[in-house]
């Protein structure tokens, strides 16, 4: 799978990483290297466990992340808790934002070991 | 200024080793790259490298030491004098935007990072950056030029009189230093006291000239090692009166506020807070608060140093003497602020390590700076 069908495969435009990085290798690595990032892991036992500051960190971190790749869709879902780990929302449904990070997060997770 | 492109660097400082990655992919074919995973990784790096350092690239949120920490030290240290920061923070809340420009930040690097934007940024800061410090650097060697010629000629000056008063030029610098700190204490303790830093800079000029009267003074009186009979001592205290009209009758310069700080200060400098003191008798604030400070200067360091009447007292003794009224009434204000400067005063006149004029001139025209930067936003 070319970059180019990966970015197709999970739904997002590979025009507007082309447009910030211009050179598809370096868009592919920084793509790789989303498997080295653990904001998603720690945030996944950071949240049930209520250590929200740390979870909060990590789901910034993770929100960050996707914005650089051009993942909008998880982006999108990384600001709703955010915003609410921000403004110390504890008692809103955390979990529900939550799972649809993890379901975005491990579509493209399971994608990215078929690059060629 | 001087740092050439060979050994220049670009800190990155992000705790995401992506952002790391992606950074350093987009700047390292023009610059030189170091990079820190946290604020005190930052810091170390920083202390270390600073004068290869051209621009650092800053996160805000990290763990242990964030962004605005380092932003602190690195206004503490002063380096944020000579490397430009720049915030590559997503974390762009108008709170953090104002805290961060409050600390000194030239720009920010939006996000996501979009690879020809952040190119034209970093070089456009940095050019921006070098600029601004080639327009301090230049006008500080001006003014420095300038006031070191003063300064030069001022002490000259003085020394003249220091010199047939038998006293060492550690006078009138001494005067100076604790004019300086008192007057700081002052506008510190009683709001209602304001002085520009260019009226602070004339007064401490000012105070040098205090006993350029004395030049009419006969020696034999001005170096009598022995107690003064009434009339001789009349004779010295002439050097109040006659001070001020040398000065007054200058035929030009007689608006200028350098001037007038001088006749006070002559004229004054032996007034007593409570009426009795020479020439005028002058009571409570009728006397000039600027010929007030030089006056509890004059007196700290006369009883601090050797004089052909006496030996040095300590500093603990020559306060304790101060503020029991043993050499007259003083301003309790002023007596307050010599209070809260004591230990300061003290540890000037022992390790001899003022802030040097250099130094100062530096932080004013810096300050001129900033106040110019804020008007013009």
């Amino acid at each position: 799978m070319t970059i180019q069908e990966f970015y197709s495969e999970i739904g997002e435009s590979f025009e507007d990483m082309l447009a910030r990085f211009a050179s598809p290798e370096r868009i592919a690595k920084y793509v790789r290297m989303f498997l080295l990032d653990d904001s998603f892991s720690q945030l996944s036992t950071s949240l049930p466990a209520k250590d929200y500051q740390l979870a909060f960190r990590m789901v910034h971190t993770l929100k960050g992340v996707s914005a650089n790749l051009g993942f909008m869709k998880l982006f999108d879902k990384s600001v709703v808790l955010t915003e609410l780990l921000r403004n110390e929302q504890y008692d809103a449904d955390l979990m529900t934002p939550f799972n649809e990070i993890k379901e975005q997060y491990e579509k493209i997770v399971s994608l990215i070991p078929q690059l060629s | 200024m001087d740092k050439s492109i060979s050994n220049s660097y670009i800190l990155i400082v992000d705790d995401n080793s992506m952002n790391r990655e992606i950074l350093s992919d987009i700047l390292s074919s023009t610059y030189n790259i170091l990079t820190a995973a946290d604020g005190e990784d930052a810091i170390d790096i920083l202390s270390k490298h600073k004068d290869e350092i051209i621009l650092v690239l800053l996160d805000l949120v990290m763990p242990k030491v964030d962004g605005f920490e380092v932003l602190r030290v690195a206004n503490k240290r002063k380096w944020s004098r000579d490397i430009p920061f720049v915030v590559i923070s997503s974390d762009v809340t108008p709170e953090n935007i104002q805290k961060a420009y409050k600390l000194g930040v030239q720009d920010f690097v939006g996000r996501p990072f979009v690879e020809a934007a952040v190119k034209e940024k970093i070089s456009s800061v940095i050019k921006a950056f070098a600029k601004q410090q080639f327009l301090i650097e230049t006008l500080y060697n001006s003014v420095i030029e300038r006031e070191k010629n003063s300064s030069m000629l001022v002490y000259m000056l003085s020394q003249m009189v220091e010199y047939r008063n038998g006293e060492s030029g550690d006078h009138v610098r001494h005067i100076g230093l604790i004019t300086r700190i008192l007057l700081g204490k002052l506008m510190e303790i009683d709001k209602s006291y304001k002085f520009t830093e260019e009226e602070v800079e004339q007064i401490v000029l000012a105070s040098a000239f205090h006993d350029i009267g004395k030049i009419a003074v006969p020696s034999e009186i001005l170096n009598k090692p022995g107690r003064l009979t009434p009339e001789e001592y009349n004779i010295m205290k002439t050097h109040t009166t006659i001070g001020f009209e040398m000065i007054d009758s200058l035929s030009e310069y007689q608006n200028e506020k350098l001037v007038s700080y001088v006749k006070d200060i002559c004229h004054y400098h032996h007034e007593k807070y409570d009426g009795r003191g020479f020439p005028c008798g002058l009571v409570g604030d009728e006397i000039p608060i600027w010929a007030q400070i030089v006056s509890v200067a004059d007196v700290y360091d006369a009883l601090t140093s050797k004089r052909c009447y006496k030996d040095a007292y300590s500093h603990e003794k020559s306060m304790n003497m101060i503020f029991n009224n043993e050499c007259g009434v003083f301003n309790p204000l002023l007596l307050k602020c010599l209070e809260a400067a004591g230990d300061e005063i003290k540890f000037r006149y022992e390790s001899d390590e003022g802030q040097t004029q250099e130094a100062r001139i530096k932080e004013r025209i810096m300050s001129l700076f900033n106040q110019m930067a804020e008007g013009s936003n």
